[in-house]
């Protein structure tokens, strides 16, 4: 187990997008026979697409997708609604459905996808994220592996988040100046005439922890005013078109 | 007795890592209500995955106490990215002496042991264990974002922060960012203060090696 944490970490920081990402959870995956698995991290907007990293079959992930299933996928909203990890199955999932979720987890066995274990991830300023491990059957081998690592997955899948959402998005340099998302989404409301409090409501935040992000947009760029932070966002779009 | 655990090492330590993110939920998500990324029973940040080096304390059934995560200011640091209103106009350090302390917390195991005294030892042991890393890396000083009342049982374990600015109001807190410094001197005042004995910082250890070191000599002998 050691070794195998260590080579996901080494892995981890030496690996940039998506697809090298993947492969460094192949390999730990396969290391401890867990070959089947799914990271999902939920877009903060509303609308946008979740950005998905798995070993799923490629036809089932694309209709995922398509479908914007990860907003009725019945393993999602437990993972929303609480970040303690679960197993889940037919049996778990079964009570309460909707017509369109059976349908999903019909589906979803045809890819060999019956039952998992799932590890949220909750960040009160980002995204939900959620490492799904699923198998085809509730074997022995999955329920030994799942009881007798579980705190070890758990910090896997909280590292490849940390990673995974470093890598995918990154600081915006505007000015010669790192923003955070954070503070660019921030300042890109405020750009277009939005107020602190706006500004909060828009991202569902409190007024004081907008102003603090721009605030903080401000001391960066080593400005006085809003006014002027929002003109050198301007400026370097100009530059950049 | 404080061990160091360096990111070549996270895999010997594995468990021990599980256990400090643990322990950092029950103190900054349960007790000081920080708004914090948690999976489970476990707390994380953006800046566990830039390879920290992490100090545990441990009491003498090897049971995890306290953690203070260390990282250089050459990299990302939360006092340049998270908080740079702290700087008080000025910039934010980045050099290869200079390495910054963060997620510092302490936590004893059970109820019954839960004394002033016990917390008071977890504490400066950990500040001790900070200064010998920082002589070890021949550190001048670690920079720190903290709070007003951390302030002031630094400056009781006689390692006080040198301010970057005033206090200010942060969520619920009132944080405060500074120098410490890194020195022989300081690091015998808090010693003195901590009536600590010698070295905390123990630099084996890991996949059950050599955890206990009269067990070795037992071996041996």
């Amino acid at each position: 187990m050691h070794g195998i944490f260590q080579a996901f970490i080494d892995g981890l920081v030496t690996n940039g997008d998506a697809q090298s990402l993947r492969s460094v959870l192949v390999q730990a995956g396969e290391a401890l026979d867990l070959t089947c698995f799914a990271y999902i991290c939920l877009p903060s907007r509303r609308g946008d697409a979740p950005e998905l990293i798995s070993t799923y079959p490629i036809e089932w992930t694309d209709h995922y997708l398509q479908q914007s299933y990860a907003r009725l996928d019945p393993v999602i909203i437990e993972a929303l609604a609480t970040p303690e990890p679960f197993e889940w199955g037919r049996e778990f999932l079964g009570k309460g459905l909707s017509k369109p979720q059976h349908r999903l987890l019909d589906e979803a066995a045809q890819f060999g996808i019956r039952c998992g274990f799932t590890i949220p991830i909750h960040d009160p300023r980002g995204p939900v994220a959620a490492v799904t491990f699923a198998t085809e059957e509730r074997r022995a081998t999955f329920q030994r592996c799942i009881e007798q690592h579980r705190r070890v997955l758990q910090l896997m899948a909280m590292y490849f988040h940390a990673h995974a959402r470093r890598r995918l998005t990154l600081n915006r340099v505007v000015d010669g100046v790192a923003l955070s998302p954070r503070e660019l989404e921030c300042l890109e409301w405020a750009a277009q005439g939005k107020s602190a409090w706006e500004i909060g409501r828009l991202l569902n935040i409190s007024r004081r922890t907008a102003a603090f992000h721009l605030d903080n947009t401000k001391t960066k760029f080593g400005v006085r005013t809003i006014c002027q932070a929002v003109a050198k966002l301007a400026a370097s779009k100009a530059v950049a078109e | 007795m404080i061990q160091l655990i360096t990111p070549d090492r996270y895999g010997a330590f594995v468990g021990e890592l599980a256990e400090m993110h643990r322990l950092r939920y029950r103190v900054f998500k349960e007790r000081l209500g920080w708004d914090v990324e948690v999976s489970g029973d476990m707390e994380i940040d953006d800046f566990d995955a830039y390879r920290p080096a992490y100090l545990l304390q441990m009491d003498d059934e090897d049971r995890i106490q306290g953690c203070v995560r260390l990282l250089p200011t050459t990299g990302p640091t939360m006092l340049r990215d998270t908080f740079p209103l702290l700087l008080d106009g000025q910039p934010a350090p980045g050099s290869d002496t200079i390495w910054e302390s963060s997620r510092f917390g302490v936590d004893l195991c059970s109820r019954h042991e839960k004394s002033g005294r016990s917390i008071a030892r977890a504490t400066y042991e950990l500040f001790a264990g900070m200064i010998e890393f920082g002589l070890m890396h021949q550190l001048t000083d670690i920079v720190t974002v903290t709070d007003a009342r951390m302030e002031r049982i630094l400056r009781r374990a006689r390692w006080p922060l040198r301010r970057f600015g005033p206090p200010q109001a942060i969520g619920n807190t009132l944080a405060v960012a500074g120098y410490l410094e890194v020195s022989p001197e300081r690091l015998m005042c808090v010693r003195e203060a901590g009536d600590l004995v010698g070295r905390v910082m123990r630099v084996t250890g890991g996949d059950g090696h050599h955890a206990n070191p009269s067990q070795a000599i037992g071996a041996a002998a």
